[in-house]
């Protein structure tokens, strides 16, 4: 016999109020559980859906303006290509699809066309519109999972290989934009001559309403030799995780590349930490309340077990217990009712969450195992919390009043 | 001397003015004797034997028991106290109503941190020795009221204690079956030598004691 034993009797000899009060944190838990499970595959596909808009991180020559690189000017400065290697060589979390560019306007018949050396596989992964036109690149699946292993199981087992371009586009083949084909009666295997160059058409990419559809974009390094340029490139656009931007991506990129001007594309940024932002609102609003439910909840409970045991408890303190007996009996019994209530919270969130997540949201959930440890440690903390004062009260029965009661 | 009881006296506060439960009492109670307390209701017998079991405080007053002021304890210190000392044996029993006989007579056990095989054999010994083994499984409302009070009396003497407390150990029984449990303390006195205080509104159950006492609107009358 010792304390252990003398909560389990106690549990057991009231079964529905061990249930009754299990039911208050199962509830509480699995909600939190539920809206956590469905969160963590929501934040995914929002991950994935806010990748779709493209980069968000553009490196520029030292001195150049955004205009500059919107408009192609002639004089614009460039910086060498090594730079992506660099970022690619770091270890900066957050990072993803490289898009190395030299763009320059240049002469084709009467019309000043803007010629765009890029790098195809990744220029392709970052404009997901292009795809859709049937050129296909890097399946990037989500920017913010660096050991994501939906990516390793493409074949890159390093995954900062991933950022490494893949050339697929012929040396003497072009992309051209759908306002240039029209300008200059182009169509797929059409030939056109740059710069004494002669270039087919491999394919006419769809209306953007972008900078895009006035472009001709060709393979790099064949644009760098066109023009003269050598290794040098005109930006990088990037696509960083919006979490990590937040986090200071771009200072570090800064060190990485002391000589360049690193600036975001605003709107998808703040687009992006915006919705971050909000689901995570959104979750802690449910704890929040939880917390205070829950916590109130256990407390009213543990409460009206303390009133229906006084003559019990006063007994105890007549036979010899210490008032610390007392305060330990009910934590304990807290802390039990805390772990089996965080336990099935887990298993019934979690499988509201993979029964209802498809067909209320459209998502598939799965099992999000961390939540169990979480759920767990957070139900026994509000268990605890919520037992305090009646333990406290209970520790201050005075056993002669409860003698005198028969 | 076991206790030493100077000029007790214990107020209980009420809306129309204090009450005075006990008056300036004064008595000795030598080691090993039988003391039963009678008096009509009010007249403050069970305030005094809770005062004398450390359950509470006087108004003023000393209790000394073997020279040691006991109410100069904190609460842990009264709670040891009446742990090591002091067994308690209630009208209503006061048993644990989801813990079995076994179990209750081995709580006071599992205080004094004694290991669970050690419990669990003096237990089944004291209930072995006031016939009661092959009840040691049992709930209490499993078992007659003769029987829940001799549970009772296996707890208080679970932890060998120098004074046994009684308050109207018989008042819930049948006349046969008080004669029993007042035998049953009476051999526990002379046996094993515990002094035992009852107290007790039947004049067949004062007749156990070897020393009479009768209180009266809180002072010792006799």
């Amino acid at each position: 016999m010792n304390i252990y034993s003398l909560v389990w009797q106690e549990l057991w000899h009231r079964k529905s109020q061990m249930i009754s009060g299990l039911l208050a944190i199962t509830l509480g838990i699995g909600v939190i559980v539920g809206i956590r499970s469905v969160a963590v595959v929501s934040e995914k596909a929002v991950a994935v859906n806010l990748d779709n808009l493209g980069a968000n991180i553009l490196v520029l020559p030292q001195g150049a303006s955004v205009d500059d690189y919107y408009t192609a000017d002639i004089d614009a400065p460039t910086f060498p290509e090594d730079y992506v290697e660099r970022i690619v060589t770091s270890t900066l979390p957050g990072l993803d699809n490289l898009s190395p560019k030299m763009t320059r306007r240049v002469k084709i018949g009467e019309y000043n066309i803007v010629l765009t050396g890029i790098l195809p596989a990744s220029e392709i992964a970052s404009k997901p519109i292009w795809q859709t036109a049937g050129l296909i690149g890097n399946d990037l699946q989500t920017t913010c999972a660096l050991t994501n292993p939906l990516n390793q199981s493409q074949g890159f087992e390093d995954e900062r290989l991933q950022r490494k371009s893949i050339d697929s586009l012929g040396l003497h083949d072009c992309l051209v934009g759908s306002a240039t084909a029209m300008r200059l009666g182009l169509s797929e295997g059409s030939k056109i001559k740059i710069k004494n160059s002669e270039f087919l058409v491999a394919k006419v990419l769809p209306e953007t309403g972008i900078v895009d559809d006035d472009r001709i974009f060709a393979h790099l390094h064949t644009v760098q030799n066109l023009l003269g340029t050598g290794h040098q490139i005109s930006a990088i656009e990037i696509m960083g995780c919006c979490n990590a931007i937040s986090e200071g991506l771009l200072g570090k990129l800064r060190n990485i590349l002391p000589d360049t001007r690193i600036t975001t594309i605003g709107q998808i940024v703040s687009t992006q930490i915006e919705t971050n932002r909000l689901m995570n609102k959104v979750s802690l609003i449910f704890l929040i309340i939880i917390l205070f439910v829950g916590g109130i909840s256990i407390g009213n409970f543990m409460w009206a077990n303390v009133n229906e045991r006084r003559k019990e408890l006063g007994i105890l303190l007549m036979i010899g217990a210490p008032k610390s007996s007392i305060y330990i009996m009910l934590l304990v019994k807290a802390t039990i009712l805390g772990l089996v209530g965080g336990i099935l919270g887990y298993a019934i969130g979690t499988l509201a969450g993979v029964i209802l997540g498809p067909q209320l949201a459209g998502i598939i959930v799965r099992p999000v195992p961390i939540l169990l440890v979480w759920s767990a440690l957070l139900s026994v903390v509000i268990a605890i919390l919520g037992s305090l004062l009646p333990a406290h009260l209970a520790a201050k029965i005075e056993p002669f009043t409860i003698m005198q009661e028969v | 001397m076991l206790l030493r009881v100077e000029n007790l006296s214990k107020q209980y506060p009420h809306a129309d003015g204090p009450v005075d439960a006990l008056k300036d009492i004064t008595f000795n109670v030598k080691k090993g004797i039988f003391v039963t307390i009678t008096g009509p209701s009010g007249a403050g017998k069970s305030t005094l034997l809770l005062t004398l079991g450390g359950l509470i405080y006087p108004s003023s007053g000393h209790i000394f028991f073997r020279d040691h002021a006991l109410y100069s304890s904190s609460h842990n210190g009264l709670a040891d106290f009446r742990r090591k000392h002091i067994g308690f044996v209630m009208q209503n029993f006061s048993l644990i109503p989801y813990l079995s006989a076994l179990r209750n007579v081995m709580i006071p056990l599992s205080f004094q941190k004694m290991d669970k095989d050690t419990q669990r054999k003096r237990a089944t010994d004291l209930l072995d020795s006031i016939g009661l083994k092959e009840r040691m499984n049992h709930l209490p409302r499993e078992l007659s009221a003769g029987q829940q009070q001799r549970v009772a009396i296996a707890r208080a003497i679970a932890n060998n204690p120098s004074l046994i407390l009684a308050d109207e150990p018989t008042g819930n029984l049948d006349p046969s079956l008080a004669q029993e449990i007042l035998e049953l303390l009476k051999t526990l006195n002379i046996e094993k030598g515990i002094t035992v205080i009852v107290v007790t509104h039947s004049p067949e159950a004062a007749d156990f004691g070897t020393v009479r006492v009768r209180l009266d609107e809180g002072r010792l009358v006799q």
